[in-house]
């Protein structure tokens, strides 16, 4: 009985770990645009963590309107690089999506992606903010 | 089942070793498939492993004592509750337990990343897979955990009665998970360092884990504090012991690596620092682990002598080289893409916290070395004690309170003088406020560090509770939401940024807890007998009655007190001493052997928000001595005359042995009760102690929060025009 029970549990270690060697499956070698476009996506969303930190900062009082302006555009255009980046990496159909070109896409998703958290969940359209220079709620 | 978990623990070993091999030749070729198989060995080595534990947590359970571990951790008069703990208070199950946890926090995390940190995945896999070896080779060949006995006895040694403590069921587990899980972030800086990937993609892929490893090893420490303060029965929670601190230092290290990372992530600095840091952290994570095993620094909760000394050091070793060897090798990439903008910032706060935190950190570990460091330079073994660290860490703790209350009110990248103004002018009147109030009150001038520390608390929680109430206002702003739901939704939107600050309050409440019952904790320690009454700090303390308890796994001696102050009764407390008997000698006499096995206390303890009053009991054995050697002589004379007897013994004859030896038993525990003598007690009233687990469970629910995933819900959606108006206008800006 205890032999048994050590040949299936070996038997079943077996199998899962040759799996992957057992399934013929076609060896690839890692494409060193997808392990860019990883690195960059890790990147853009620290830049939109970033956005959404000066948001909050500048809601709370950290930060005053003029320089929140500064560093919200300053981030943005950072944003937007990295977007860029990754549409060259990304293949032309899939960086094409939502008929915005290229640059609208990444622009769109830099903007969506950066709103502050309190943005609306179910998809309707933000209330107009207070303040006029903030771009994520304008 | 015992073949079958050390066939098991073989298996695993053989299975941690080809995870090795699979990932490190899967990331050097770039072959997927092999990199996968060695991810799924960690999982099967989850899965054996836990078939292993099973069976030994089962062996407990079941009190089969032909496993030698059972035998000497547990018995049949063990509570069910702590057989299922006895299995890691050995060194033998512990070191199960260890590389189980691994195993499962690996898997975890390695199905977590599973379709990201492609190329740093192998060599993290390999590194983890690498703690695993070192583990199970120890469970295997140095001290197996499945090791049977020849002649199999009908009853246990018991657990080690001081273990016999709910926290003893979450401690270790919560502790081990802490430290493996610190393994996680050095494996994975490890491989981010080998494949010279050390960008934003595994700071963002470890930061949880981290995070996580900080969040249970602060569990552990403070569920081992809790332990000591209501089990060990000298009144203190924190006693600077050297296995206490092991696991001191690597939280440390982890809560700036935690902070310094926000660094990296937003401002690409710090890259050097970050990754010495998790390095550091995982390597003491281990040497923890190593202090207390090898036995070489006295602890009492330390394993006691071993020979897994020299294994330990020799893995630091190679940990420690190996990272040192690794940022040097990767300096460029580690070079920092920005530079600090001004020193009024979050980031230079940051990095100050971070200065402290490692300071803290540098001279725990010279305290606790001290003794090694002395006999190799003198001879001569020499300890630090309690003063001497409280020398260096409480001024080095006033810091890290301001940065703590500083951290959450400064902005990133450069604070201007009205910011400033805006955002500290609330919490520095609070501050000073409290500190007036507490000179011109309270009139506790005699301790001004307290004082201090109170009004640097408050400054602390005035602003986390501004940055709250300034949020709220900005999403009820926002939402037209009531402040509590309003409340809630900023937490639950902003889990990190808030979850920070409900850690920095929780963490201020728990050092105004320790400032405060320190400085003004009043210990006293008095002889009493029954109708005696000691006074401690404006409390009447009076003996009422001694009561006695003979269960079939101890004796205990209870002694019952009333406190009162100004003839008003405050509360009852009820402390006891329980004496379990000596399970191992030959030599002890048949009574006698009931007195001279290990003995544990129950403190009384009447925990209050104002203040704690703690007793604890340590009854003097002297006067029942006499009467214990007169039951030696007779049971002693009985059983020598049935062995010079030649005939057998009928079972009737043992019966009323045991019988006999019983009721002596239960009469001298009645003793105890009607003719009670004079005992020691401590008695302790310790104001605001209650807030150190107060602002502990804080903490640990902060962490908790900025822990959790961010909701579904949370994840921005915007429709098609929205999104395309805002494109518009951030492409024109």
């Amino acid at each position: 009985m205890e032999f048994l029970l050590i040949v299936v549990v070996f038997a079943l270690v077996v199998l899962v770990i040759a799996t992957p060697l057992r399934r013929g499956r076609v060896e690839q070698s890692e494409r060193r645009e997808a392990l860019e476009l990883a690195e960059l996506e890790a990147a853009k969303e620290a830049k939109y963590h970033e956005i959404r930190d000066a948001e909050m900062d500048f809601r709370t009082g950290k930060l005053s309107k003029e320089d929140h302006r500064i560093l919200d555009r300053q981030l943005r255009g950072e944003a937007i690089q990295l977007l860029r980046r990754i549409d060259t990496i990304k293949p032309p159909a899939e960086a094409a999506a939502g008929g915005l070109g290229p640059g609208g896409r990444a622009a769109a998703e830099a903007a969506a992606r950066a709103a502050p958290d309190d943005d609306p969940a179910d998809g309707s359209e933000a209330p107009p903010r207070e303040d006029s220079t903030s771009a994520t709620m304008r | 089942m015992a073949v079958v978990g050390r066939a098991l623990l073989i298996l695993a070993l053989g299975v941690a070793l080809y995870g090795i091999g699979a990932s490190v030749y899967g990331g050097v070729k770039r072959r997927r498939a092999w990199v996968e198989s060695g991810r799924r060995a960690v999982y099967a080595l989850a899965g054996t492993l836990t078939i292993a534990f099973a069976i030994l947590e089962v062996a407990f359970l079941r009190s089969d004592f032909s496993y030698s571990l059972v035998t000497s951790h547990s018995s049949t008069t063990t509570p069910t509750f702590y057989k299922a703990t006895a299995v890691w208070s050995s060194q033998e199950g512990s070191l199960l337990l260890w590389v189980w946890l691994l195993s499962i926090w690996s898997s975890l995390v390695l199905f977590l990343t599973r379709r990201s940190l492609r190329e740093i995945a192998p060599y993290a896999q390999a590194v983890l897979c690498g703690f695993a070896v070192f583990f199970l080779f120890l469970s295997v060949f140095k001290a197996n955990p499945f090791g049977t006995l020849a002649s199999v006895p009908t009853e246990g040694q018991g657990l080690n009665p001081l273990l016999r403590h709910p926290a003893m069921m979450f401690h270790p587990p919560a502790l081990y998970s802490g430290y493996t899980l610190f393994s996680i972030p050095f494996a994975f800086a490890i491989g981010a360092l080998i494949a010279n990937r050390l960008g934003a993609e595994w700071i963002q892929g470890t930061r949880r884990f981290a995070l996580a490893a900080w969040l249970f090893l602060g569990l552990g420490i403070i569920l081992g504090a809790r332990w000591s303060y209501t089990e060990l029965g000298w009144g203190g929670y924190w006693a600077w012991d050297p296995v206490e601190n092991a696991s001191l230092m690597p939280w440390l290290t982890g809560t700036a690596f935690i902070h310094s990372i926000m660094i990296q992530e937003k401002r690409g600095m710090l890259k050097v620092w970050n990754a010495s840091l998790v390095l550091a952290t995982g390597t003491l994570a281990i040497m923890g682990t190593f202090l207390v095993r090898s036995g070489i620094l006295d602890s009492i909760h330390a394993f006691g002598a071993s020979t897994l000394g020299v294994p330990f050091l020799v893995l630091i070793g190679v940990m420690i080289l190996s990272s040192i060897g690794l940022v040097l090798y990767r300096r460029e990439s580690l070079s920092s893409e920005h530079k600090l903008d001004s020193l009024l910032s979050r980031e230079a706060a940051f990095i100050l916290q971070n200065i402290i935190l490692v300071a803290f950190c540098f001279v725990i570990f010279w305290g606790t070395f001290f003794p090694l460091i002395s006999e190799l330079v003198t001879g001569t073994k020499t300890s630090v004690g309690g003063p001497w660290f409280d020398k260096y860490v409480v001024p080095l703790a006033f810091v890290l309170v301001a940065l703590i209350g500083i951290g959450p009110l400064i902005s990133w990248r450069r604070a201007t003088a009205a910011n400033l103004r805006r955002n500290f002018t609330f919490p520095i009147a609070t501050g000073v406020v409290t500190l007036i109030a507490l000179l011109f009150v309270s009139g506790a001038t005699a301790e001004p560090k307290a004082l201090a520390m109170t009004a640097l608390v408050a400054f602390v929680l005035a602003g986390v509770g501004q940055e709250l109430w300034r949020g709220v206002r900005a999403r009820q702003a926002m939402a037209d939401e009531v402040a509590p739901l309003a409340l809630v939704s900023l937490v639950r939107r902003n889990r990190r940024r808030y979850g920070g600050y409900i850690v920095h309050a929780g963490f201020a409440i728990l050092l105004f807890g320790v400032a405060v019952s320190s400085s003004f904790e009043h210990s006293k320690d008095v002889a009493m007998k029954p109708g005696d009454t000691a006074q401690i700090n404006g409390f009447d303390v009076r003996y009422t009655r001694a009561y006695a308890e003979a269960l079939p796994e101890k004796i205990v001696f209870g002694s019952q007190l009333d406190v009162s102050k100004n003839g008003k009764h405050v509360t009852t407390l009820r402390t006891t001493r329980g004496f379990y008997p000596a399970t191992n000698s030959t030599t002890l006499g048949v009574v006698s052997r009931f007195f001279n096995g290990e003995a544990e206390s129950e403190v009384g303890l009447r925990a209050g928000f104002g203040r704690d009053i703690w007793t604890v009991v340590n009854p003097d054995l002297l006067p029942l001595q006499p009467i214990i050697d007169q039951g030696d002589r007779v049971f002693g004379a009985l059983l020598r005359s049935w062995a010079n007897g030649g005939r057998p013994v009928s079972r009737e004859q043992l019966d009323a042995f045991y019988r006999q030896r019983d009721e002596a038993v239960n009469g001298l525990a009645r003793r105890w009760e009607t003719r009670p003598w004079t005992s020691d007690f401590r008695l302790i009233v310790s104001p605001m102690a209650t807030w150190i687990w107060i602002g502990a469970i804080i903490t640990i629910f902060g962490g908790a929060v900025a822990l959790w995933p961010a909701p579904a819900t949370a994840r921005r959606r915007v429709t098609a025009t929205y999104a395309a108006r805002l494109a518009r206008d951030l492409q024109r800006s």
